[in-house]
């Protein structure tokens, strides 16, 4: 129920985001700008901005004309109790201005911040849009390390969390985890038959993919009850809610593989050595 | 007789009579006047002496001259027929009988060298080889010396002995006599067609090449060579100039570096300029010195008291002479030096090996020959022999010989120079507290057939009168071989100046073995921690190069330590010294934890820092064993400072403002990599931790970019940024750490110090230590190595004004070295896992 109040509540929100927001020339001198704490936690978890193919390592120099970006990749952001800046989408475009020690920036800007998950929801979807798009030099095992980083299982607490996010510390994801931690160390024992049982699922998964939909339903059930923090697992991403809610159209691994064109192989839990 | 009668102008007068009345033949128009004014011009130009002595022989080769083929003379000493027609007239039938012999006079006149060259050349030539190239040389030589006349008196182009005129006649006189058969004309009169000079260089030329001629007739053709090519180079000063000839002279300006510190109450006043009789002002010389100054009348006047007062301070000028001082300090230091570095000649060591050999173990109690022996052998010094006992006691706390179990060493106390570490790990190696040197064979003997009871005195005699005893011995000896005289302090510092000297062993060896007091700082003997072995082996190189020196393979084994029986090894020198299997250990150890700290493909920011953090550490321990940078905050303060092509880097440890003990050190192969790789991390690392902390990304950036900064900054300002950020705490060069605020911090050495694993409080500076010892050991030049560490003292500065060491030359020699030496201890170049 709760759930359900909160996902109406957050479109509420989404759909204002278009409402109440002012495109302005900001002084970087006078208003710092730092990155929001969302945005912050997700690269915290994976950092993939310099590590797309396009890359220099031998000269500091920006490489390339930036001043498009503002309007076709507009760098958004709200006003924190400090007077800084906070800017949570339009990352790249960020990125560049920094790069060229750039002194006025426009950007969009909203007096009131916007919730967390709205923030958080905003960056996810910018930054997997680009992720997808252009795919890390690492390939595909990469591609998939940094989704599983950040399409985690949608835990039983997320509530709790959401609401420690709202108050902009950057620890809740440690917080809340530690908390699961301490909840589920009687659940070890559940926790390896899963796995075992999750193997066994992959692989048939990999070799059937119509299997893969009762195999996704089951581990899903499984990890109801297990939210240890173990290795991140394929499946979960793709039942995680927030992928829903960013990419309705994809419900599991081999539509994923299928409308990438990648090995579904490849893109796969790494196997324990 | 003659000389009466020398400037007796007879033979002149008859000369002009006879010209008068052969001008008469020609025209009636000419006066006696005109005749004689063209008479005076020609005796002038050929420089005749006053009495016209020996004038028949001159006339002859005139003549000859004057009848050659092709010949302009006439024309150039403007002639007329009739004065060559009285040329022809042989005037002995007109003159009394005493000018009658000095006209026809074989003799040459008094000076005419200096005085009368080309008539002196005119002369003699009676006696030139008779060839019609003979003469036709001639011809063109006294042509071309009347053109060129002026210019060969030019005062510029003298030499200071003898003028350019007489240099060139002397050549002629030299080279065409019919005696002289090195040199010909005919062997090179095909190459001349007109006889003019430009010709005959190049003829002399070709016969100078193709003609083996020895050293004085080489000179003589050179002389004509620059005549005939009128090139004269600027002469250069000979033999003593400046302070010391005044000195000898007694006359001059006394030259002092310092004028108001000399007491003289005599005034002493400025000779006059003026050239002295060769043409040269003396007082020209004296600029070519220009750190000296010899204004001393100027200050002799001013009073003691005015000397201090507080108003010479303000005045610029005294200012300024005296911060010439420092010249003379060094110039007096530089004197002591050469004083004292007499070496023995090979011959002198020969002949002292000699002398033991021949009175040690034959004749009884003969002191005075086992202190020479062991002063050359040591290099210990009469003083401190004397004090020297003899012991069996492993527990005696005096410096002296030891005998165990028939053996015997020297044994001294091990003087310590850096505090002793406390809890040191086992990892260091150890520092002995005594120091055992086996004694040389022949000394062993000595004492085992004397019998030399133990606690007595290795000399019975007091210093005093060993020390005569000695010299006298030394000069009998010297006397009866007609050798040249050997002092005692010759012998006694002969190693360790000829370790200085021959520059392959370091003469810290002589400091641990002997306890020589042979640096003036510490550096070397607190570096350095040498085995028993090494040292020994060391001693052996050096007894090696002093038997090669003195040319007899027998000094060494006569001379040098007996073999080393040893049951375990002692070590003596730095307490800091990492042992070679910590080191293997310690290197993996940072490559394991930079293994692990490899982040994840999702770069985590956690994973990012931590990274870092091992990366910097890695870099920065590299740096510390492959240059031996000290521990300081932050070291490399710019990347500027490295050369990769080159392999230097500069360094500015523990420095001073004058930048006086900065140094360019040679960089190992893997270490220039690594700092190669060092930059590709830091510009990576910037890019991934730009959203983070803009801070941080343009702080990496402008440490990346500094060269381009620097071009655009004056020196003043270059200095003034390089003082800040060396050694900072607060400003970061390229090796900084992040702590988890993402800040950036310099290197320190606490930092280093701790989270190495398993190692703890680890010496930041044992990258040095091992550096120093592991060149020694290895046999790389003491001149190297000091280049390396910067252990020079006062004057010997790779980078001072006056060095000439090529940095180029030593890091050739020296990176493969390091290179070699890092590799076996595990060292790689690490590419940043970030990229």
């Amino acid at each position: 129920m709760t759930r359900k109040d909160g996902s109406v509540r957050l479109q509420r929100e989404i759909d204002s985001l278009s409402q109440n927001v002012r495109w302005i020339n900001v002084n970087t001198d006078q208003t710092p700008l730092m990155l929001d704490s969302a945005c912050r936690q997700l690269l915290k978890e994976a950092n993939f901005l310099a590590a797309f193919k396009a890359r220099s390592i031998e000269s500091i120099e920006p490489q390339r004309y930036c001043e498009f970006d503002w309007l076709q990749q507009p760098i958004i952001g709200y006003y924190d109790s400090k007077k800084t800046l906070r800017v949570f989408a339009g990352l790249f475009s960020y990125q560049q201005a920094i790069a060229h020690k750039l002194t006025t920036v426009p950007v969009f800007i909203y007096e009131k911040a916007p919730p967390p998950q709205v923030r958080r929801k905003a960056a996810l979807a910018e930054l997997t849009r680009i992720l997808l798009d252009q795919q890390p030099k690492g390939g595909v095992e990469q591609l998939r390390d940094i989704l599983c980083a950040w399409f985690k299982k949608v835990k039983v607490k997320t509530k709790k969390s959401e609401t420690t996010a709202a108050n902009g510390t950057e620890n809740t994801s440690l917080a809340n985890t530690n908390q699961t931690d301490t909840l589920t160390t009687d659940s070890i024992t559940a926790d390896n038959q899963n796995s075992d049982g999750d193997a066994s699922n992959k692989n048939a998964s990999d070799s059937n993919t119509s299997d893969s939909n009762t195999s996704d339903k089951s581990t899903a059930v499984t990890s109801e009850e297990d939210s240890k923090p173990g290795p991140p697992r394929t499946a979960d991403i793709f039942t995680s809610e927030e992928w829903q809610s960013l990419y309705p159209g994809i419900k599991n691994k081999a539509q994923f593989c299928a409308w990438m064109g990648i090995s579904s192989k490849t893109f796969r839990d790494k196997t324990d050595d | 007789m003659t000389s009466e009668v020398t400037n007796s102008t007879e033979i002149k007068n008859v000369f002009i009579t006879e010209a008068i009345k052969s001008a008469a033949f020609y025209s009636e128009d000419i006066t006696e006047q005109q005749v004689i004014t063209e008479v005076e011009q020609l005796l002038a130009q050929i420089n005749a002496p006053g009495g016209l002595r020996g004038f028949y022989f001159v006339a002859q080769t005139l003549l000859q001259v004057l009848d050659a083929p092709g010949s302009t003379l006439q024309k150039q000493l403007e002639i007329s027929d009739y004065v060559v027609a009285a040329l022809r007239v042989d005037l002995q039938s007109l003159l009394s009988k005493p000018d009658n012999e000095q006209y026809s006079e074989t003799s040459i006149g008094k000076n005419w060298a200096k005085s009368n060259p080309l008539y002196l050349v005119l002369f003699t030539a009676n006696t030139f080889k008779g060839s019609t190239e003979d003469i036709l040389f001639l011809a063109a030589f006294v042509s071309h010396y009347l053109m060129n006349i002026e210019l060969l008196s030019d005062p510029e182009i003298q030499t200071t002995n003898h003028p350019r005129t007489e240099q060139v006649c002397r050549a002629i006189r030299i080279l065409q006599p019919k005696s002289q058969t090195l040199f010909n004309v005919l062997h090179f009169h095909e190459y001349i067609k007109n006889w003019r000079a430009s010709e005959i260089v190049l003829a002399l030329e070709i016969f100078k090449q193709n003609n083996p001629l020895d050293k004085d007739t080489a000179r003589y053709v050179r002389s004509l060579i620059q005549f005939f090519s009128n090139d004269w180079p600027k002469p250069r000063l000979r033999g003593q100039i400046g302070p010391q000839k005044n000195k000898r002279e007694g006359s001059g300006i006394r030259v002092s570096a310092r004028p108001e510190m000399v007491k003289s109450k005599t005034r002493v006043t400025p000779a006059p300029v003026q050239l002295d009789e060769q043409g040269v002002d003396q007082q020209d010389i004296e600029i070519l010195r220009s750190h000296l100054s010899n204004q001393i009348e100027e200050e002799t006047d001013r009073a003691d008291y005015e000397q201090n007062s507080i108003a010479a301070i303000f005045d610029n000028d005294l200012q300024k002479l005296g911060s010439i001082d420092i010249t003379r300090n060094l110039r007096q230091r530089n004197n002591l030096n050469t004083s004292n570095r007499l070496l023995l000649s090979a011959a002198s060591i020969r002949l002292i090996k000699k002398l033991c050999e021949s009175r040690l173990l034959k004749v009884g109690n003969n002191e005075a020959v086992l202190a020479i022996y062991c002063m050359l052998a040591t290099g210990i010094s009469l003083e401190q022999l004397t004090k020297l006992q003899i012991y069996t006691d492993e527990a005696a706390a005096d410096n002296g010989i030891i005998v165990v179990a028939g053996q015997c060493y020297w044994r001294f106390k091990h003087r310590v120079s850096a505090v002793t570490p406390v809890g040191q790990p086992e990892y260091f190696y150890r520092s002995d507290t005594w120091v055992k040197t086996p004694c040389s064979v022949v000394l062993a003997e000595y004492i085992n057939t004397q019998g030399l009871d133990a606690k007595t005195r290795l000399f019975s005699q007091t210093e005093q009168q060993l020390r005569r005893r000695i010299d006298k011995l030394l000069q009998r000896t010297t006397e009866k071989l007609r050798a040249p005289y050997i002092s005692i302090d010759m012998i006694e510092s002969f190693v360790s100046r000829f370790t200085e000297a021959a520059d392959t062993v370091d003469p810290v060896v002589l400091d641990f073995s002997y306890q020589q007091e042979l640096f003036s700082s510490r550096v070397s003997r607190s570096y350095v921690n040498l085995s028993d072995l090494q040292r020994m082996r060391l001693l052996d190189t050096l007894w090696q190069d002093i038997a090669s020196y003195s040319r007899d393979d027998t000094v060494s084994a006569y001379f040098q330590p007996g073999p080393f029986i040893a049951a375990e090894e002692h070590r003596i020198g730095s307490r800091y010294l990492p042992t070679a299997e910590f080191c293997r250990q310690f290197t993996m150890q940072l490559q394991t934890d930079l293994h692990n700290a490899k982040p994840g493909s999702t770069l985590k920011l956690t994973d990012i820092v931590h990274y870092h953090n091992a990366y910097t550490r890695y870099t920065a321990w590299m740096l510390g064993f492959g240059t031996g940078y000290r521990a300081v905050y932050n070291p490399l303060p710019t990347l500027t400072l490295q050369v990769p092509d080159l392999q230097i880097l500069s360094i500015s440890d523990k420095d001073d403002g004058n930048f006086s003990h900065s140094r360019v050190v040679a960089v190992p192969n893997t270490l220039n990599q690594q700092l190669i790789f060092l930059k590709s991390h830091l510009i990576r690392l910037a890019d991934l931790l730009t959203l983070f902390s803009p801070q941080l990304y343009q702080q990496v950036r402008d440490v990346l970019a500094m060269e381009q900064q620097l071009e655009c900054m004056t020196k003043g300002q270059i200095e003034k940024w390089f003082k800040a950020i060396r050694n900072a705490r607060d400003q970061i060069g390229p090796l900084f750490f992040l702590d988890e605020a993402l800040n950036a911090r310099p290197v320190s050495p606490t930092w280093l110090k701790t989270g190495n694993g398993v190692f703890q409080a680890l010496p930041v500076n044992m990258g040095r230590h091992w550096l120093k010892t592991a060149l020694l050991t290895s046999g790389v030049p003491t001149e190297l190595v000091n280049f390396q560490m910067g252990h020079w003292q006062e004057g010997q500065s790779p980078l001072f004004e006056y060095s000439d060491i090529s940095i180029m030359d030593c890091v050739a020699e020296l990176a493969p070295q390091i290179d070699q030496l890092m590799t076996e201890q595990g060292w790689h170049a690490c590419q940043s896992a970030l990229l």
